[in-house]
């Protein structure tokens, strides 16, 4: 069998996922190895999207919006994210905070799904609490995982073709709107878009097999970049691209990175290594 | 802090250089027939010539409240009544060339994409924008989408797949139901 290879792209995550896959394998083979990536990524789409009432972590924000002190059951997948962004939030001080949806919702960047959620004085991370029997809230909170489960995303879709591959040699790569994890990375290189022109990239080697880059691209919307302290929604001119072991871990750190680069000492806490691109200064280790 | 620099400056192409509407990041996904075995299987179809009247193009654009830009449809009939579309969706930044499965009541089963081309050209408009590259000179770190295989850094919404599932939707409703 020679080797062979196949590109998919869908509308998941609110971006555009493409899975590559090569291996020495037919048509067929890469095909389903494909529909168990997606698959993979669709199970995190439905479960963690703000977007559908119907997803886990609407159930969860009804939840805590309902005034409930009691914890709410959750998904291994709620857990795991839910695990790590309050573990950023502590370290960071709250300048990572999945509880800043009512900011988004306000400004429409998040649709208002929880017509009787209150948007204004809600709870922020520490009103969080992750025990064994789930969630449970001291304030009333609106969660979003935009920041954090689009690589969460990713790593699932990995782990699920690695659970499967058998003994096969098998080359891949996921990008989620940027959020890139690439299985031979250390023979590959990247392009990082500049912020204030997309169509243009900085080259450079792939330094852990996951990457994420944050910036305000589009920039006909508000910016969705929301600090914490001060509710401000930042426009920047800069991107910052996090490279990890992780995807989750990237993604998350890019939101640390972006709100305060000045200060690295979380992102080398969780061995991640930051860059900040511009076109006035090139490319800046943080 | 412990700064390292990569590379102190990155320069850009001096502003005459730039070109309106440059296109840039197309990338190949499957083949029409990979898309058809993905979506139908083995099932038989056969390719149906369709051209939209005006009529017909007035009011599908009526109903979905999407543009119509083209009459010539590329749509095959399978054994079971479902259709099999290939289609484009064009967008303010994107470009995606689709293929489309309907069952024979008009619901869409599944899509896949083919290509995928971003396009820009936005930014040249602006003068603000245009201002902040004046004077400086090219870097060989400057490269276009063609050449590199990776890239971080992109969220473009997917809405224009939306409406394109809106639009085929009224054609099957329009057109393709009748066939």
């Amino acid at each position: 069998m020679r080797r062979n290879r196949i590109n998919r792209c869908k509308p998941l995550l609110g971006t555009y996922v493409d899975v590559s896959i090569e291996a020495d394998l037919d048509d067929e083979q890469l095909l389903d190895i494909s529909i168990d990536a997606f698959e993979a990524i669709s199970r995190v789409h439905d479960k963690l999207g703000f977007h559908s009432p119907e997803s886990e972590l609407s159930e969860v924000n009804r939840w805590s919006q309902s005034g409930t002190k009691e914890p709410i059951p959750i998904s291994e997948d709620l857990r795991t994210v839910m695990e790590l962004a309050l573990q950023l939030s502590a370290a960071s001080e709250g300048l990572f905070d999945v509880t800043i949806a009512p900011r988004l919702v306000q400004q429409g960047s998040l649709p208002h799904l929880h017509h009787d959620a209150i948007l204004s004085g809600t709870g922020n991370w520490q009103d969080v609490h992750l025990t064994e029997d789930g969630l449970a809230f001291s304030a009333p909170v609106l969660i979003d995982l935009g920041g954090i489960a689009k690589g969460y995303a990713v790593d699932q879709a990995i782990e699920r073709i690695a659970a499967n591959k058998m003994h096969v040699d098998i080359k891949l790569n996921v990008n989620a709107g940027g959020d890139l994890y690439l299985s031979n990375w250390q023979e590959e290189s990247v392009g990082v878009r500049y912020p204030d022109e997309p169509n243009k990239h900085y080259e450079m080697p792939m330094l852990a097999p996951a990457l994420a880059t944050s910036a305000c691209y589009f920039s006909e919307q508000d910016s969705v970049m929301i600090h914490p302290g001060s509710g401000e929604a930042l426009v920047r001119g800069y991107s910052v691209s996090v490279f990890a072991e992780q995807c989750m871990l990237a993604d998350a750190l890019t939101k640390l990175a972006f709100l305060n680069p000045r200060d690295s000492r979380v992102i080398r806490q969780f061995k991640g290594r930051a860059f900040l691109l511009d076109s006035q200064n090139g490319l800046l280790e943080l | 802090m412990d700064r390292r620099s990569f590379t102190k400056m990155v320069s850009l192409l001096a502003a005459g250089a730039y070109l309106p509407a440059v296109q840039v990041h197309a990338k190949t996904y499957l083949t029409i027939d990979q898309a058809r075995k993905l979506l139908w299987g083995n099932e038989p179809m056969e390719q149906v010539p369709v051209t939209l009247s005006k009529d017909q193009v007035k009011a599908i654009k009526k109903a979905s409240k999407v543009r119509v830009r083209n009459d010539k449809l590329q749509v095959w009939k399978t054994e079971s009544g479902g259709w099999f579309i290939v289609d484009q969706v064009i967008g303010k930044h994107e470009n995606i060339d689709l293929a489309f499965a309907y069952d024979k009541e008009g619901k869409v089963m599944g899509f896949e994409i083919l290509t995928y081309r971003e396009t820009y050209g936005y930014e040249v408009a602006n003068p603000k924008w245009k201002a902040q590259f004046n004077g400086r000179d090219h870097s060989e770190h400057l490269k276009l989408d063609k050449q590199i295989k990776n890239i971080s850094g992109a969220t473009l919404s997917c809405r224009h797949i939306t409406d394109g599932i809106n639009r085929l939707s009224h054609t099957w409703e329009q057109v393709l139901r009748h066939l």
